[in-house]
């Protein structure tokens, strides 16, 4: 008897997901097609852009999908026999139930955070927000709910204090990408099974809009204050009101005494005093420079 | 011995039973290494595809002789176990319909209903008994390769199933076959 090889199809957008695919691609997997967002407009005059998944599906001549409706591909799916596997590293689209189904065993999902704490969009920057002493990546079979699926594996990442936002994305979409492709091999051949999460355990984070940019520091404490801005520096930023300008802070630290002009109090009477910041002209710039410019 | 040995369709001795062994022969033991030799070359010759088990009618012995790949979804281990007189003592758990094609009918892949779970019992190369159950793929296989060794081809089982018939075209992806022009009175499949 014959049947159809073991293939892939890798759902991923966003450069969290490239280093998987890249391994993926290594390690030889039949990679039959790369589901991943139409392209989107940006930058200067709003040309289309690629994905850089897309980028590298195209360097690899494997076929590239973009649907509008993900459901708009289940019978191209259905057509690639036997055994398909899904994989889903950051894609930021719902996969409806009907076509989850069509793989087998199913869609492994890669998550950035030690499920079920964290289910949801912004689990890399809610474990800097929070101050937590640790998070990880969780390797899980994708059901209907929100990232409520069974686990395989999971590996743990000790956080510092001071890593930021684009340190843990890169630390942890490298980590996730050695771990699913350690265990693929294994959950391909069943010879393990996931395990189903906490749900007593369980929590959320939200998705993050431009709007949570900005700051009251009266309404955080100055050890929150500092965490946030390392969890939201590229997106959605740390803002601040001060005086007439609106600020972008990129790094600051936690100070005893008023030490600069550009000392920020906060609702435990401790100071944040920034660093570095952007300031209205544009760049990025320190505080010594902020302070002889524009105070 | 090469993919050439390999008969198909409308050979007639595929729809004849094969005869049961009664010693592990030297020729026995000769027809599972050709099986293997057999199965590999076919696979190294096609993209998409797993060489997942043969029976020894395919190479023209009709001997109640089949062999199944170690694992089946990794082209890298080439290895295979023979089973001799291999039957099913029960089928069990539910039927589940899945795509499976055959060396002896290049290209078409059927959607074929199957139970999934199978008890086993085969006697090895050393001629010792052996029993056990197979689960979902594997149960597949075995009811496909036993009925090799009955004379029946797995098209025989969807004959009169219009929408159960595939073509693999050269991408590797399955194409539905149009039933009254290409499956209905194709004499290739049928005679």
């Amino acid at each position: 008897m014959t049947k159809t090889s073991k293939t892939i199809v890798f759902f991923g957008t966003d450069d969290f997901s490239l280093s998987t695919l890249q391994k993926l691609i290594e390690a030889g997997y039949n990679i039959a097609a790369v589901v991943t967002k139409p392209d989107s407009k940006s930058g200067r005059g709003q040309m289309l852009q690629m994905s850089s998944v897309k980028k590298l599906a195209v360097k690899h001549n494997i076929p590239v999908w973009q649907p509008d409706k993900v459901a708009d591909i289940n019978d191209k799916i259905a057509k690639l026999g036997n055994e398909v596997m899904g994989i889903l590293v950051s894609y930021g689209k719902i996969i409806p139930i009907t076509t989850i189904n069509l793989f087998n065993p199913g869609i492994i999902n890669v998550h950035p955070s030690l499920l079920p704490q964290y289910r949801g969009p912004s689990p890399i920057e809610s474990s800097i927000k929070n101050g937590d002493p640790q998070t990880g990546v969780s390797i899980m079979k994708l059901t209907a709910g929100m990232d409520s699926g069974p686990i395989y594996a999971q590996i743990i990442h000790k956080l510092s204090g001071n890593e930021t936002r684009p340190d843990l994305y890169r630390t942890l979409s490298g980590a996730g990408a050695i771990l699913l492709t350690t265990i693929l091999p294994l959950i391909i051949d069943g010879s393990i099974s996931p395990t189903p999460q906490d749900e007593d355990k369980s929590s959320y984070c939200k998705l993050l809009l431009k709007s949570d940019a900005l700051i009251d520091p009266m309404t955080i404490s100055a050890k929150q204050f500092e965490q946030t801005v390392r969890a939201y520096i590229g997106f959605p930023k740390t803002k601040i009101i001060i005086g007439k300008s609106e600020l972008i802070i990129t790094k600051a630290h936690i100070s005893t005494g008023r030490t600069s002009p550009l000392d920020v109090l906060c609702k435990d009477k401790k100071s944040l005093t920034i660093d570095e910041l952007v300031a209205p002209s544009g760049k990025t710039i320190s505080n010594k420079d902020y302070i002889n410019g524009y105070l | 011995m090469k993919k050439e040995n390999i008969i198909t369709l409308p050979n007639p001795r595929l729809r004849q039973r094969s005869s049961r062994v009664r010693v592990v022969t030297p020729e026995v033991k000769n027809i599972i290494k050709d099986l293997t030799t057999v199965a590999l070359d076919w696979e190294d010759s096609r993209p998409h595809e797993i060489s997942a088990a043969i029976s020894a009618v395919q190479i023209n012995h009709l001997d109640r002789i089949i062999i199944v790949r170690s694992d089946f979804d990794d082209k890298a281990v080439r290895d295979f176990t023979a089973l001799i007189n291999p039957e099913i003592i029960k089928l069990e758990g539910e039927i589940t319909e899945d795509f499976e094609g055959c060396l002896s009918v290049p290209d078409v892949y059927g959607k074929v209903p199957r139970y999934n779970k199978a008890r086993v019992k085969a006697m090895d190369v050393d001629g010792n008994e052996v029993r056990f159950k197979a689960d979902g793929f594997l149960a597949r296989i075995i009811q496909h390769e036993v009925d090799h060794t009955n004379g029946i081809v797995f098209i025989d089982r969807i004959r009169d199933k219009k929408d159960a018939f595939y073509k693999l075209d050269e991408k590797g992806e399955l194409q539905p076959l149009d039933y009254d022009k290409d499956i209905k009175n194709n004499s290739i499949l049928w005679d």
